[in-house]
């Protein structure tokens, strides 16, 4: 069997992903670290090794993402944008036509024509305001795993409001909001909902009949998908593992 | 630059066939729409403003107009409109010699360094109307001259104080209107008035491009058939940015020239197309024959004055 | 009470050191590029304008500075003198924080008024600057505030509205204002002989810049060295840099870009080549584009149809006013139309729009261009940067993912 490999070097993780074209055969990851390459190749082993494949298997190894400049057992390298929006117009059959992706660090938001082409975006500047950065943060500040986060939220009682998406000012927001004695699950709803709107802001007055469909890891936080919905006023969808679309589009990718 | 040298060499062309013509056995027919002065010795064509004053226009309208003049006038009529719609305004940018000339005095004034007087649009506005008078003069006047209403020196009341009859003449050796004519009052009231409005015209033409051509009633009757003309100059808004260069560079000062819209052809536009040629917006002014386009502006435009080495 | 003075000083010599690194920096940036040619040379050594009196013996003739574009350029050079437009592409000189100006102040402004506290033999050279943001309408009230010798700014009250008849007379007579200014400067009349000399000049320079035009059209001139060559176009005499642009040959390379783009928005001045390395490095080919800073430099449409004196003033205040794009005008409406207008010609199918931070009316004019363009079928993909390098990655992630989607096949 012949593989196609995608790696993501993403500012938080590195994703890759072997497929056979069609779908993903298997996916894995590891946090982002000095030596980025070696990394790399240590998913790809290990990928290669539990489908019972060899190097020689695989017949191409496309990156993308930030650190795609630095992986040097890549032969092509394909804009992290594009490769989200051919991944996830495959594995949406065709469905997708605006994806929000919450990155480690920016967000992106992609329209698609119904060919699967990239029609527009629209990306944050120099600000990780509403990104991935965001919600790490809180983790750590209310000391709850990151896993855990949407779970946390779902058991919001009362509603506390966060001003501020900066990840700064935000930090000193919720400082202050855990001294008055709003409970974590409470700050969690908040911050997802100050997330959401910071994405609805970007979205602008498009049309969104045929739904939004959230990527990137913090999509996997069932909160943050119920925030999204509330303020976009639209349908959210995830797919099962959203954090492999763009490795999957890389790898599709010609 | 290519197109002014185009309509200088066609204009010059014109003038020697409009004025010698007739020397070498030229005639155009007696209904062009230009200043193709009768009174020129030789000349090789007639102004259909005189033939509508006279034998085949309204100063037949009375006496014993049999129908095979009247057809011959309705022929002629037939004749203009036809030229009209063919060449419309190109009669008075590329063959009107009365036009070559006041262009010679816009390149003198030029050399001289002087400046170029503008009129008010209020101003040009009320002049504007002068064209009219004339073409009153032309329609209302014959039929009263024939039912001897008015006196027979009357005869060709435009032609009468047309500046053309007294400067075109002259380039055939033809120097007679310059006199006053002293045979009764009327005749010399009419070439008084004549001498006075050549020399206003020339002392205008002088300072303001084309002065005369804002009175011409042949800009009126061109202007009426102007959406059925076969060539004409057309305007794509869609690429015009504003920056007013073809206004500032037009003969006749047409303030509409750059603004956001498609039908900037007034009825003073002369087709001397000195806004296509100064257009830096390619294909924003075009000049068409249906929907052949002759000319377009163009960015790669070279600019006229080069450096000294 | 010394001390403070001292470390301002001692600030702006650091300033002054890192913003000459910078230039040599994108010198020999230029010079190491596999597109490098001998003949760009001249260009690469007078594109600087640190030195204003370097200029000055080069064109040997005094300089007067000039802040934006629509100082009537022949009139200037009528008057005997060397124009130069000048702006600050600087990092170090636009991050100086000495004189406490806001976080938001326009770059090219903050940065000049740096350069101009720390090179001395800039200070005497009179600026005339017509009146167009509030930055460059601020700029001699802010230059006296911060600079122990601040130079002489001649302010023109550039009309904020074009098409109205009223404002082009207005603008006339500070067209007639600069004159008598540059004649009082000169001590003696511009006449009509020296104006038509200069128009002669200019006409000639605006012939080589056509020529660099047509050759980026046909994709034979890289953006950055485009850039670079009509930006160095302030440090020599008109006529000398137009006998070197008419030099230059350009060869057809055959390639035919699928990714043509149209660049929009704020300047870009040497030595900041951020923005153009990374669209070349994003693949994309720049066929045209309106900035100030570069096409716009030559007003098109030199028209001398009453040739007399009054008659090429008025000719001249006209080009550079209604025929001028900046988008502090209140009626820039027609400014799309360039863009659409150049759209057949030069086959681009996006318009990159770049905005700098602090550039209000670039940033306003953005979101007033986007929507208009798309409705036309274009892609449109709008750039807020500054002149720091962090955010590259993010830029060129962006450029890549334009480029793609101008190709305009699906990604698999």
């Amino acid at each position: 069997m012949k593989v196609k490999v995608g790696v993501d070097l993403g500012s938080a993780a590195i994703k890759v992903v072997l497929t056979d074209g069609a779908a993903i055969l298997w996916r894995g990851q590891t946090p982002t670290a000095p030596g980025q390459e070696i990394l790399a190749k240590k998913v790809l082993k290990k990928g290669l090794s539990e489908l019972g494949l060899t190097e020689s298997a695989v017949t191409k190894v496309v990156a993308t993402g930030y650190g795609k400049g630095l992986c040097g057992l890549a032969e092509e390298r394909v804009d992290e944008i594009t490769a989200n929006a051919t991944g996830l117009y495959r594995l949406s059959q065709g469905q997708g036509r605006l994806i929000v992706n919450i990155g480690g660090q920016d967000l992106k938001i992609i329209h698609l024509d119904e060919r699967g082409r990239v029609a527009d975006f629209k990306m944050n500047d120099k600000c990780a305001a509403g990104t991935g950065r965001f919600f790490e943060l809180a983790a750590r500040l209310l000391d709850v795993p990151l896993a855990d986060f949407g779970a946390l939220s779902e058991k919001a009682s009362s509603v506390v409001t966060l001003n501020s998406t900066c990840v700064v000012f935000a930090e000193s927001e919720m400082v202050s909001l855990m001294a008055t004695g709003v409970t974590a699950g409470d700050i969690a709803s908040a911050l997802q909902t100050s997330v959401a709107r910071r994405v609805a802001s970007l979205v602008g007055s498009a049309n969104l009949g045929a739904g939004v469909w959230l990527d990137g890891g913090p999509a996997l936080n069932k909160g943050l998908v119920k925030a999204l919905a509330d303020e976009l006023l639209a349908e959210v969808f995830v797919l099962p593992e959203p954090q492999y679309t763009v490795a999957f589009g890389a790898a599709i990718t010609v | 630059m290519k197109i002014g040298l185009i309509r200088g060499a066609i204009q010059w062309l014109s003038f020697f066939v409009l004025t010698y013509g007739g020397r070498v056995g030229i005639h155009l027919g007696s209904a062009l729409p230009c200043f193709a002065c009768p009174f020129v010795p030789g000349c090789g064509g007639y102004c259909y403003l005189m033939g509508l004053q006279g034998y085949i226009g309204f100063g037949l309208a009375l006496g014993p107009a049999q129908g095979k003049e009247i057809l011959v006038a309705l022929g002629w009529l037939g004749v203009f409109i036809l030229l009209v719609l063919l060449l419309g305004k190109a009669w008075c940018g590329f063959i009107c010699p009365f036009g070559l000339i006041q262009d010679w005095l816009t390149f003198i004034r030029n050399k001289l360094g002087l400046r170029e007087r503008y009129l008010s649009p209020q101003g040009k506005k009320y002049l504007g109307v002068v064209k009219y008078v004339f073409l009153g003069l032309i329609v209302f006047l014959p039929p009263l001259i024939v039912a001897k209403i008015l006196p027979p020196d009357l005869y060709l009341p435009f032609c009468n104080i047309c500046p053309g009859k007294l400067i075109l003449p002259l380039f055939a050796g033809e120097t007679r209107y310059l006199a006053v004519n002293l045979d009764n009052a009327v005749t010399m009231w009419l070439s008084l008035a004549l001498i006075v409005v050549a020399a206003v015209t020339l002392v205008g033409a002088f300072f303001k491009d084309r002065f005369y051509c804002l009175f011409c009633p042949f800009l009126a009757l061109i202007h009426v058939l102007r959406p059925l003309t076969a060539l004409r100059l057309v305007k794509e808004p869609t690429s015009c940015v504003g920056c007013g260069v073809c206004r500032r560079n037009c003969q006749m000062d047409v303030a509409i020239l750059d603004q956001d819209q498609a039908q900037v052809q007034t009825i003073e536009c002369v087709d001397c197309l000195r806004c296509l040629t100064a257009c830096p917006m390619s294909g924003t002014l075009k000049y068409k024959f249906l929907s052949l386009t002759l000319f377009a502006a163009s960015r790669w435009t070279r600019l006229r004055l080069r450096p000294k080495p | 009470m010394t001390e403070p003075l001292d470390r301002l000083s001692r600030l702006l010599l650091k300033a002054k050191a890192k913003a000459l690194a910078e230039e040599n920096e994108t010198l020999a940036w230029f010079r190491r590029r596999p597109d490098y040619r001998p003949e760009f040379e001249y260009f690469l050594n007078i594109v600087g304008q640190g030195d204003l009196a370097a200029i000055a013996d080069r064109a040997g003739r005094p300089v007067i500075a000039l802040l934006c574009n629509q100082s009537p350029l022949e009139l200037i050079v009528a008057a005997g003198f060397q124009p130069v437009k000048i702006a600050s592409g600087s990092l170090a000189e636009t991050s100086f924080s000495g004189f406490g100006w806001p976080a938001l102040t326009c770059p090219v402004v903050k940065g000049l008024l740096t350069r101009l506290a720390f090179k001395s033999s800039s200070r005497s050279v009179p600026i005339v600057a017509p009146a167009t943001c509030d930055w460059v309408a601020k700029f001699g009230e802010m230059a006296r505030f911060a600079l122990p010798a601040p130079p002489s700014v001649a302010y023109l009250d550039l009309p904020r509205f074009k098409q109205d008849p009223f404002s082009q007379k207005k603008w006339l007579s500070e067209v007639y204002k600069l004159k008598n200014y540059l004649e009082d400067l000169r001590g003696g009349p511009i006449t009509r002989a020296n104006l038509l000399a200069a128009i002669a000049d200019l006409n000639a320079a605006y012939a080589a810049f056509l020529s660099l035009k047509a050759a980026r059209l046909k994709g034979q001139l890289s953006l950055s060295w485009f850039l670079l060559i009509v930006g160095s176009f302030f440090g020599d005499t008109p006529r000398r840099w137009a006998e070197n642009a008419r030099r230059l040959t350009f060869k057809s390379n055959g390639s035919n870009s699928l990714a043509k783009v149209f660049l929009a928005g704020s300047p870009i001045f040497f030595p900041n080549f951020k923005l153009p390395a990374l669209m070349e490095e994003a693949g994309l080919t720049t066929v045209a584009d309106d900035l100030c800073s570069s096409e716009r430099i030559f007003p098109p449409g030199q028209v001398l149809e009453d040739s007399s004196l009054p008659g090429l003033l008025a000719s001249l205040a006209g080009r550079y006013h209604q025929g001028c794009l900046c988008p502090t005008f209140g009626d820039n409406d027609r400014r799309i139309n360039n863009i659409l207008g150049q759209k057949n010609e030069a086959g681009f199918t996006g318009v990159v729009f770049t905005v700098l931070k602090g550039c209000h009316p670039y940033d306003l004019e953005s979101s007033l261009l986007e929507p208009a363009l798309k409705e036309r079928n274009l892609r449109f993909l709008r750039l807020e940067t500054d002149y720091a390098a962090e955010d590259r990655q993010n830029l060129l992630t962006r450029l890549e993912a334009f480029g793609q989607s101008l190709k305009g096949e699906p990604g698999f």
